[in-house]
């Protein structure tokens, strides 16, 4: 009879414990990175028993606590995280290209309408040759297309210095969770020793490891000991408790990645995405931008030196600059001396008017200046667009693989209040086990021989 | 699959938020009236609308490049149909003249209409356009009188109007052609004052040659003015199909750019339901749990 007493008090700490999991997972319903954890009971270890009496073999002796399990599937994980890298690169390259597509202007009135403009402005000034108007027409709208290319320009610069920035900021918080992994690989590890589950330490250093695959396209690889070895392109960044922290450099002012031996780092993930836009997008833009600036220069001067100004002199420069981002009508130009006569007469507009077609003349590789820069905008409006879809496309994978995931390890709160009733029916019925074997026993002990 | 409290939650702000994306990119297209915002809402419609913009561009500054040929042709016509009617007036005089039954009286007053003719004729060949002279290239006047001698004191320069994406077309009369600066014989002032001389002196075989001189000078004004209606002619071509071409290239255009307005309303309207049945599953979504239910 008095084993009853010690398996109704191994029921009651059993509900308890259990209870405080579920209240556990019930206070974390709504924390993304948690686990749901699971109190996992097996029957006590029974008394052997009097060998040679009847019926008194292996008896129980109650219930034990073995574990509280974290509820994780290692793979999930896996997969997880490695369309965690992809979306982080989508959705950087998504951001970074949405962005370029606005250098050449709105695009209603950007650089394509501003040279436009600039034939016309050739053509009005063929029609009157000698207006004053007519040719600070043309000066004006010369500049107006030079500032809209400078605007191009600086507008990809700007990208890049923001890239900059960004990858700076990514390394430094990429760096700040190895150091994360690393010391909770430690503290994992001690607990483990100390054989106490550390479910919410592993919690942690999972959501660590899932924002280090969003940012760099980290894999990991966990230990016998349950410690994680975390990798970026095949080199380890941490090792156990080591870590090997990444920098980021500047080499020829695009943005680098290197590890701690110095070389440079094959990161994935939103690094990954920010530095292919800027090290090869944003380059092949700029050599496609300059090159309809070179071929305008090129076009429009060679025609302007040919010809004759107001006073019959030959034509100087019009348009001075590199490329896109300095290019400029000449500063010494004035109205007088645009270009206008093929003859040297003033009232000659012949110039004008073969400058003016130079609008239909291959100057741009193999197609017209308007052309290359037509499709220098269908070619960022289609870079951003596919971007766009790539990133949406990862998000709407990304949001299956979490639910999926989160089928397993996130809280149901029905579930959770079920285990709620089933622990408090067991602490109960416990507790009565308890109270009828306090009974029995008051009957034994004080009921008789007495009277 | 287990429903969980944080993928209810995140499905639900997922499943809200595209809706009230869709909602809100057609409202974008319907308030602006354009199917095309940015390059990458249609790229290669884009790179389309770009060009047809371009040629929408290009065909205004032709057309108006047209306009002014046709005003200049105008004013060169007038001039030219001008100095045939006085040439005709002169054959007139000529005609009379020869008959030889003039008194002196007659003689001085038809030799003077003669020089004053003339002097018409010279200020049509200087007749000036938006500044420069019509017959006398890029100059600024066509004729001359330096010392008694007619001269022709324009240029060969040929005033050029591209009036089509690749028609050019020279739009001024060559005034050394028109006015005889160019033939064997005397220009058209210097015979004029032959003319006049001889009405004076009387001598009808004199007249006679003076009469086929000058009919062969209205035969290169008629020649001018027979070109000047060919050039008219092929001009308001030009400007009847720069017409149509702008016109066609702005609804190209706006087929690509423009949103087509009962579409987007429906599309709207379409989205705008698809918004509140969201809206209406995430108010079923936060549902009460179990929890409600105990004690």
């Amino acid at each position: 009879m008095f084993p009853s007493l010690s398996i109704g008090a191994s029921a009651l700490l059993a509900a308890q414990r259990g209870l405080e999991t579920t209240s556990h997972n019930v206070a974390n319903a709504t924390n993304t990175a948690y686990t749901r954890q699971r109190t996992e009971i097996v029957a006590s270890q029974p008394t052997p028993g009097t060998p040679g009496m009847r019926g008194d073999g292996m008896r129980g002796t109650g219930v034990t606590v073995v574990a509280i399990n974290r509820m994780r599937n290692q793979l999930a994980d896996v997969s997880w995280r490695s369309e965690a890298a992809s979306a982080g690169s989508a959705a950087a390259r998504s951001t970074t290209l949405d962005r370029a597509q606005e250098i050449l202007g709105p695009f209603t009135a950007g650089a394509p309408d501003a040279l436009s403009k600039f034939w016309s402005s050739w053509d009005q000034l063929a029609l009157t040759p000698t207006s004053p108007a007519a040719r600070a027409g043309v000066i004006n709208a010369g500049q107006q297309l030079a500032t809209s290319l400078n605007d191009a320009s600086r507008g990809l610069d700007e990208i890049t210095a923001d890239v900059n920035l960004k990858v700076n900021g990514d390394v430094s918080e990429v760096n700040n969770l190895i150091g994360l992994v690393a010391k909770l690989n430690g503290a994992i590890l001690d607990a483990t020793t100390a054989a106490s589950a550390p479910n919410d330490l592993m919690d942690s250093r999972d959501a660590a490891l899932d924002k280090l695959s969003t940012l760099v396209g980290a894999t990991s690889r966990t230990n016998d000991n349950g410690m994680v070895d975390v990798y970026v392109g095949g080199t380890a960044i941490v090792r156990g408790t080591t870590t090997e922290t990444l920098s980021a450099a500047q080499v020829g002012g695009l943005p680098t990645v290197k590890y701690a031996d110095g070389r440079t780092a094959a990161v994935g993930g939103e690094l990954g995405g920010y530095i292919s836009v800027s090290n090869q997008t944003i380059p092949s833009l700029r050599a496609d931008l300059d090159g309809i600036a070179q071929g305008l220069r090129d076009l429009i001067n060679d025609a302007h030196t040919s010809h004759y100004d107001l006073n019959g002199v030959g034509g100087e420069a019009f348009f001075t600059g590199n490329g896109a981002a300095d290019l400029a009508v000449s500063s010494t130009m004035t109205a007088d001396k645009v270009a206008a006569s093929a003859s040297g007469s003033p009232n000659d507009g012949n110039g004008a008017l073969s400058t003016a077609g130079l609008r239909s003349t291959i100057g741009v590789g193999s197609s017209t200046v308007g052309d290359a820069l037509a499709a220098l905008a269908g070619r960022l409006g289609a870079e951003a667009a596919s971007a766009a879809q790539q990133s949406t496309a990862s998000q709407t994978s990304m949001t299956g693989l979490t639910s999926s995931r989160a089928a397993l390890d996130g809280v149901n709160i029905d579930e959770e209040m079920v285990d709620l009733l089933k622990y408090q029916h067991m602490y109960e019925s416990a507790a009565r086990v308890i109270s009828i074997s306090d009974d029995m026993l008051d009957t034994l002990i004080n009921r008789m021989g007495v009277g | 699959m287990r429903v969980t409290s944080s993928t209810q939650f995140q499905t639900t702000y997922q499943g809200l938020n595209d809706a009230l994306g869709r909602v809100q990119d057609l409202q974008n297209q319907m308030s602006s009236g354009r199917r095309i915002n940015r390059y990458s809402d249609a790229p290669a419609d884009a790179v389309n609308a770009l060009r047809l913009r371009a040629q929408q561009d290009d065909w205004n500054s032709w057309s108006k490049a047209a306009t002014d040929a046709q005003s200049r042709l105008d004013v060169t016509d007038t001039s030219l149909q001008s100095a045939s009617s006085i040439m005709a007036q002169i054959k007139q005089l000529t005609v009379g003249a020869a008959n030889g039954a003039l008194d002196d009286a007659s003689k001085k007053a038809l030799s003077a209409q003669v020089l004053q003719l003339r002097d018409q004729l010279a200020d049509l060949a200087n007749t000036h356009h938006l500044g420069s002279a019509i017959f006398g290239g890029f100059a600024d006047n066509a004729v001359a009188n330096v010392g008694g001698t007619w001269s022709y004191v324009g240029d060969n320069g040929q005033v050029k109007r591209q009036v089509g994406s690749d028609v050019v077309v020279t739009v001024n009369m060559d005034g050394k052609q028109v006015f005889g600066f160019n033939g064997p014989g005397p220009n058209v002032f210097k015979s004029l004052e032959t003319l006049s001389a001889d009405i004076l002196s009387g001598d009808i075989n004199a007249l006679q040659a003076d009469g086929v001189a000058l009919d062969a000078h209205a035969n290169n004004i008629a020649v001018a003015l027979g070109s000047v209606g060919a050039l008219v002619n092929r001009v308001d071509q030009s400007v009847d199909q720069g017409q149509s071409i702008i016109g066609r290239l702005g609804s190209q255009r706006s087929e690509l750019e423009n949103v087509d307005l009962s579409e987007v309303v429906l599309k709207l309207a379409q989205a705008q339901s698809g918004y509140q049945a969201a809206l209406g599953a995430a108010a079923k979504a936060s549902m009460p749990s179990l929890a409600d239910f105990l004690r």
